[in-house]
């Protein structure tokens, strides 16, 4: 047999594990396997490995289990008021913006009136009324950029890496991971 | 609403879409059973991966938990129309790369396959005999170090394709290469490794 021939199977054999091969190419494989001990050998080599590398294995430990449940849970719950803090600050922006939208025609009124009665010029009541209407925005706003701001530096380093994990490792004890005392 | 749409989903779907559904439902809650259920469920193969793709068990350790966490905070992003094991991977995996990145030059060649790395101890399960306890571990270590010869790619998609049994195109997804290369790097390391064990322990 030629050697062409030989690393033809070889390759086949290899593809049949990595990718699959056809019916054809098969039929092929176990008609030439049966009549070359080369071959055999290489495919009893490969498939010895195959097993190998299936065979390797790296049990966790069970306290790092556990351990990964509790941080996972407290972490959960973290997100859970984060998201719970969230969702009120945007309910009271929304109902914000609304009653100073329904109020606005009122307000423009109420500044119209103070102006005349103490004789400013137009610009002046209605600058006025612009800032009334512009400051909570604003305020809203800058609270709204700080808490971002504030939550996108805990989904950093710090919150998969937390200040005990950092302690516990400083400290040099055994494990770094967090104890009861401190969740 | 969510758990409503969830239900919709679910009932329209193959066993085994309902699975990566009802996994992505849960992960949109944050819902900590569901995540405990996952730990359970993935943490020998999770464990196994990271311990492979580093070649230290503390490291591995660190990874394992960090993995977990960003589940949990990227739960989001998964939307179950894929098998959840290749999303999870390849979290690891980004992990494992801002580890290299930070920790250069120990895994610098973490991705072109350069590395030899150490491989952790690999332990056998179970409670064979003492005989076949020295036979086993004799061949596991022998094992051990033929795969922890070779280039960290290669050894990543051995990993995966014989342990993990992830489709190639799931490969290709999770280390971000074409799938061509992903064969490639199959077909090369298992020859690799092929050629490092023979010669090895009966």
């Amino acid at each position: 047999m030629s050697e062409h021939l030989h690393k033809h199977t070889r390759q086949l054999l290899a593809a049949a594990r990595v990718e699959g091969i056809s019916d054809a190419e098969q039929a092929w494989l176990e008609t030439h396997m049966q009549e070359c001990v080369q071959c055999g050998e290489y495919a009893s080599s490969l498939e010895r490995t195959i097993r190998g590398v299936r065979s390797l294995a790296a049990p966790p430990d069970p306290a790092l289990v556990e351990t990964t449940r509790r941080r996972v849970h407290f972490r959960a719950r973290e997100l859970r008021e984060h998201e719970a803090r969230t969702r009120a600050l945007w309910l009271s922006c929304a109902l914000s913006w609304i009653l100073g939208a329904f109020s606005a025609p009122l307000l423009w009124r109420g500044f119209e009136w103070i102006g005349h009665r103490i004789a400013l010029p137009d610009l002046v009541w209605q600058t006025g009324f612009l800032l009334w209407w512009f400051v909570p925005a604003a305020v809203v706003g800058a609270v709204f950029v700080g808490h971002r701001a504030h939550t996108s530096s805990e989904n950093g380093y710090a919150a998969v890496w937390p200040r005990w994990a950092s302690e516990n490792k400083r400290e040099g004890r055994v494990s770094a991971w967090p104890t009861s005392s401190d969740l | 609403m969510s758990t409503a749409i969830c239900w919709f989903v679910n009932s329209v779907a193959s066993p085994m879409e309902q699975e990566a559904q009802a996994i992505a439902c849960g992960l949109r809650r944050r819902d900590p059973e569901v995540l405990d259920a996952l730990i359970e469920r993935y943490q020998y193969r999770l464990y196994r991966y990271l311990a492979c793709l580093t070649g230290s068990r503390e490291t591995a350790e660190d990874l394992f938990q960090e993995t977990w966490l960003r589940v949990l905070e990227r739960g989001r992003q998964y939307d179950g129309k894929s098998r959840f094991e290749p999303w999870l991977f390849s979290i690891a995996r980004h992990l494992v790369i801002d580890l290299q990145r930070r920790r250069q030059p120990r895994y610098a060649d973490l991705l072109d396959g350069r590395e030899e790395a150490e491989l952790p101890e690999l332990e056998a399960q179970g409670q064979p005999s003492a005989l076949e306890l020295v036979a086993r571990r004799e061949e596991h270590e022998w094992v051990s170090a033929a795969l922890g010869r070779l280039p960290t790619s290669y050894r990543e998609a051995l990993m995966l394709r014989f342990q993990e049994d992830l489709a190639l195109e799931e490969i290709a997804a999770v280390v971000d290469a074409p799938l061509s290369t992903v064969k490639s790097r199959l077909y090369r390391g298992l020859e690799a490794m092929r050629q490092l064990l023979e010669g090895g322990p009966a």
